[in-house]
């Protein structure tokens, strides 16, 4: 309830001092036009100049599977490349291929116009703004334009070929670096040796074991992902990446993923537990895949999460992005609901672990504490079966019954 | 209780859930504590507007706030919705002068709520109307040579055809 307190009026009316939609402050009309569908922002630019910065600042926020007059535009309009902060450039279009293969016939078109690829690299150096930066696998046309590149407000950059001179100069001159990834089969060419890089920005990083050498000395690192895929089975050359990464920021890593190819199993896993537990006693997320929780491997399993102090979240299935997962047969006899919530009471009593709330089975199943002591599974995450949903659902209501609670609220 | 003053100097008396539907009363309450008969100035706002502004707060009282930062990542994906249910709608239904009071209110007063109502509400207005027909509607002179204009045109072509 409101009052007026019935005061005359001063004379000077504030309502009537107009305030056009132009004086409504920049941020203001960028949170109006960031409603807009793209017709109408291109209608939104042609009004008059200064809505014509505010509508390009949207338009060319982020280029990614645009078509090719998008790179045009870019070249010839310095003000439309400063609004570029987000960029994931195509790939590579193989011309060389397509002339080698002069046995189809005679080849038209020799001087077509610059593909794609050509014109996308040729802008590079004009984006001043550029935050996020994706360089997709098989584009070695990037590497060139990148050398000559300075991006001071870059702060994600994606990679995805190995690493070579110009690109390794390229990060260490862009200092601003927040986030690092590094997705390729070989880190580097053969002999080619590279040196520490210093970000000091850097807090996330993934990649190779090779790659968290080179940047894990010199950066506060938070999240780091250690990306094994590829590797045989030489367990020295991830434990040696992990021991240098404990030696340099074992006070700032908090989040820490081992990513597996699961299809390429080897019985290490449960041995990355026990190291990462010995080295990293406080970080507070953790991911991995495939470890062993049968009856014959489970007391290392509990000595290495018993070293935990800090853990919140447990991750035993986690995958690396656009991984596909081993297939996985259910039967509703392989679900122990009540072994695998014994399992995780024991990991999270007294001294250890005290502090999981989530924890996610290598069975795929993420099972949360919903009160005291009361861990349910998350049935979205249970086989998407009647049968086995049901007897998840049944179990679940039996302990939130044992603890005196309505499923309704817990779920 | 809580006591407002606006930039006319008058006084609104109101109930303090629906005073700190605005996140600044909030945090001035915060901090200068319970008991306090002081009025709150709010030199920015005037009687009519906060006015409007209070019909809002009142209207939503007891609703959840929005979380600070839940927008932030959602400005990114280009896909959000104008729709406005159907009391904020009529609500909202006022002349363009006291539209933009409301929206400068709401983020001074920092009501996400309210102010996400205003922001569609203008961009509803702009929605498909040509370059010409947005300049009439918010009198805004055309400053661009015809041959500046073409070229923008141009420039921009990619973007409406993907």
């Amino acid at each position: 309830m409101y009052l007026a307190n019935g005061k005359p009026r001063s004379g000077y009316d504030f309502g009537n001092v107009f305030k056009p939609f132009c004086s409504l402050p920049k941020e203001l009309l960028h949170e109006i036009t960031a409603y807009l569908p793209v017709n109408d922002i291109v209608s939104f630019c042609l009004v008059c100049k200064e809505f014509n910065q505010l509508g390009l600042n949207i338009l060319y926020k982020a280029i990614q599977n645009v078509n090719t007059r998008c790179f045009d535009t870019l070249a010839c309009n310095s003000r439309n490349a400063r609004a570029v902060k987000t960029l994931a450039l195509p790939s590579q279009v193989n011309n060389q291929l397509d002339i080698g293969c002069t046995w189809l016939g005679p080849q038209e078109n020799v001087h077509d116009p610059p593909s794609e690829d050509v014109k996308a690299a040729s802008i590079l150096p004009y984006l001043s703004g550029l935050q996020n930066l994706f360089v997709p696998s098989f584009s070695a046309i990037y590497t060139q334009s990148l050398s000559q590149c300075d991006f001071p407000n870059l702060q994600s950059f994606s990679y995805s070929m190995p690493i070579t001179q110009p690109i390794a100069s390229f990060i260490s001159r862009n200092n601003s670096i927040v986030s690092l990834t590094f997705d390729c089969y070989l880190p580097f060419f053969q002999n080619f040796v590279l040196r520490p890089i210093t970000l000091p920005q850097l807090r996330y990083l993934s990649g190779n074991p090779q790659i968290i050498k080179i940047f894990a000395q010199h950066a506060p690192l938070e999240t780091v992902h250690i990306d094994w895929k590829y590797e045989r089975a030489r367990i020295e050359v991830f434990d040696d990446a992990l021991s240098f990464l404990a030696l340099h920021c074992c006070t700032t890593v908090k989040e820490l993923g081992v990513h597996r190819n699961t299809f390429r199993q080897c019985t290490c896993n449960n041995q990355i537990l026990v190291k990462i537990s010995e080295k990293f006693s406080r970080i507070t997320k953790l991911g991995l895949n495939s470890i062993d929780i049968s009856n014959g491997s489970i007391l290392m399993v509990n000595t290495a999460l018993s070293r935990f102090e800090c853990l919140k979240y447990l991750n035993m299935d986690q995958h690396p992005p656009g991984a596909v997962c081993p297939p996985r047969l259910f039967s509703s006899t392989q679900l122990d609901y009540d072994r695998d919530e014994a399992l995780i009471l024991s990991w999270t009593s007294d001294n250890c672990c005290s502090e999981l709330q989530e924890c996610q089975l290598p069975n795929g199943i993420l099972w949360c504490l919903r009160g005291p002591k009361l861990w349910l599974p998350l049935l979205s995450t249970v086989p998407q079966r009647k049968s086995l949903l049901l007897d998840a659902s049944k179990w679940c209501e039996c302990r939130a019954e044992a603890a005196s609670l309505d499923i309704r609220d817990l779920l | 209780m809580i006591v407002l003053k606006t930039s006319d100097n008058e006084t609104f008396t109101v109930e303090r859930d629906v005073a700190e539907r605005s996140v600044l009363i909030k945090n001035m309450l915060d901090d200068i504590g319970e008991n306090s008969e002081q009025a709150i100035p709010l030199p920015n706002v005037n009687s009519s507007v906060l006015k409007k502004v209070l019909e809002y707060c009142e209207h939503h009282r007891g609703e959840p706030l929005p979380a600070a930062d839940a927008d932030t990542s959602q400005d990114d994906t280009r896909k959000r919705t104008t729709d406005i249910s159907e009391w904020d709608q009529k609500f909202i239904t006022v002349d363009q002068e006291m539209l933009f009071e409301i929206i400068l209110a709401a983020n001074y007063l920092d009501i996400k709520s309210l102010l996400d109502v205003g922001c569609k509400t203008v961009a509803n207005m702009i929605k498909g109307k040509t370059p010409e027909e947005i300049r009439k509607l918010f009198n805004i002179v055309n400053d661009f040579t015809p041959e500046e204009e073409a070229q923008i045109k141009k420039e921009n072509e990619w973007a409406e055809d993907r």
